[in-house]
């Protein structure tokens, strides 16, 4: 259960964004190694994940759902535009860089924490065969342990819209699902 | 809820330590926050880094149309390719709404004008360049001008690029680059950072979708 933070404050006041981010600091970092491999990168969409929400703060409303949910829609839109600066090929960094605040023992815990959450890599991969809305609903509410109605308000749509593209992302993760699956078997020793 | 109790020396507490000087930072009582196209909120206020190489680029992207409650923006009555206006403190507020190689050509000579060193780059909607990489020395620190407030044009709704250099942070031999253009019709994108000169050509190829 999401402790009930005063998400407004969290953008002007330090000791309320430091206790939000040791609330939450764990699940950022959960949420960003299941979706990247590196953790160099992981440590800069974890840092740009917070400076969005310190900058989202100010605009936060308590229809968008618990705090973390609020949080998680923060972190989708910071994964959603490393995506499209992917493709873009930019080379960018935030405003302040998470890899710059590393050190050799921080990679190591990171990597540990990328290797842990391989199994929901594979997923989030499969889910690119889903269209955008469907994938943004199975995310929150499969990986991320969402309920349907906390998912629908972190994505601004109705629970019916949330739950109809729930149904439909399962029914069309069978496939994607079954090729997972295939392949854990064969990396089975024999 | 498991709290992240505090574990000095480690980089959960280094970033800690960062945001709350970026929260002290923030003005009192913020100016309200626009509401921007869905799928884009964020991408204005900066986004993280890739690649194996030290980080260089900073990406901008502006959308089109805001929605919402606006704060009073300065009026703009047309579309400039670029303005240049000095703000307290010595530095270049850059805005930028680039149509073309000569707007990017005219952007930079003007900022050599005014002193600082820059490549300006002007990439047509669905290209890039070969090597986004284009400074001398890629391990050398990432230095960034800041994002500025995307203010939205008076008579255009369009929400523009904007950020702003502190000539300061350019040292001897740095380079200001800037490259971008439009995204489709009502969007543009640029990156932007300041690193070692000489700075490579930008071979323009396809970008992939």
């Amino acid at each position: 259960m999401s402790r009930q933070h005063d998400i407004p404050q969290i953008g002007r006041d330090p000791d309320a964004f430091e206790a939000f981010y040791r609330a939450h600091i764990e699940a950022v970092q959960r949420f960003v190694a299941r979706r990247v491999d590196d953790p160099y990168l992981a440590a800069d969409l974890t840092a740009e994940v917070f400076l969005a929400a310190v900058d989202s703060a100010a605009s936060y409303q308590r229809d968008r759902g618990v705090p973390l949910a609020w949080l998680y829609g923060v972190a989708r839109n910071v994964l959603a535009a490393e995506r499209r600066r992917a493709a873009r090929g930019a080379r960018a960094t935030s405003r302040f860089a998470g890899r710059e605040l590393l050190d050799a023992d921080d990679i190591a815990r990171i990597d540990d924490r990328i290797d842990a959450e391989a199994r929901s890599r594979e997923l989030y991969a499969a889910m690119d065969r889903l269209s955008d809305a469907e994938r943004a609903v199975l995310e929150l509410v499969a990986l991320e342990g969402l309920t349907v109605g906390d998912a629908a308000r972190a994505l601004r749509i109705s629970a019916t819209a949330a739950r109809v593209r729930l149904h439909r992302a399962r029914r069309n993760m069978r496939d994607s699902l079954s090729t997972v699956r295939h392949l854990e078997a064969v990396e089975v020793p024999s | 809820m498991t709290l992240y109790p505090p574990q000095q020396g480690t980089f959960e507490e280094r970033l800690l330590e960062q945001c709350r000087q970026y929260v002290a930072e923030q003005p009192a009582t913020p100016a309200p926050r626009r509401r921007r196209a869905p799928g884009w909120g964020l991408v204005a206020s900066g986004l993280a880094a890739a690649g194996l190489a030290a980080a260089l680029m900073l990406p901008l992207l502006a959308d089109g149309a805001a929605t919402g409650p606006r704060p009073a923006p300065p009026r703009e009555t047309t579309m400039d390719a670029f303005t240049i206006s000095a703000e307290q403190g010595g530095a270049l507020r850059l805005t930028l709404w680039l149509r073309g190689p000569g707007d990017a050509a005219a952007l930079e000579r003007q900022l050599k004008a005014t002193g600082v060193d820059a490549d300006v780059t002007y990439l047509p909607d669905g290209k890039t360049c070969a090597d986004i990489n284009r400074f001398a020395n890629t391990d050398a620190p990432s230095k960034f001008p800041r994002p500025g407030e995307q203010r939205v044009g008076a008579s255009t709704g369009l929400r523009i690029p904007e950020f702003l250099v502190e000539p300061s942070r350019i040292g001897p031999g740095d380079a200001l680059v800037v490259m971008g253009g439009p995204i489709g019709t009502t969007q543009q994108g640029y990156s932007y950072g300041i690193g070692p000169g000489p700075i490579s050509e930008c071979v323009l190829v396809d970008r992939k979708p």
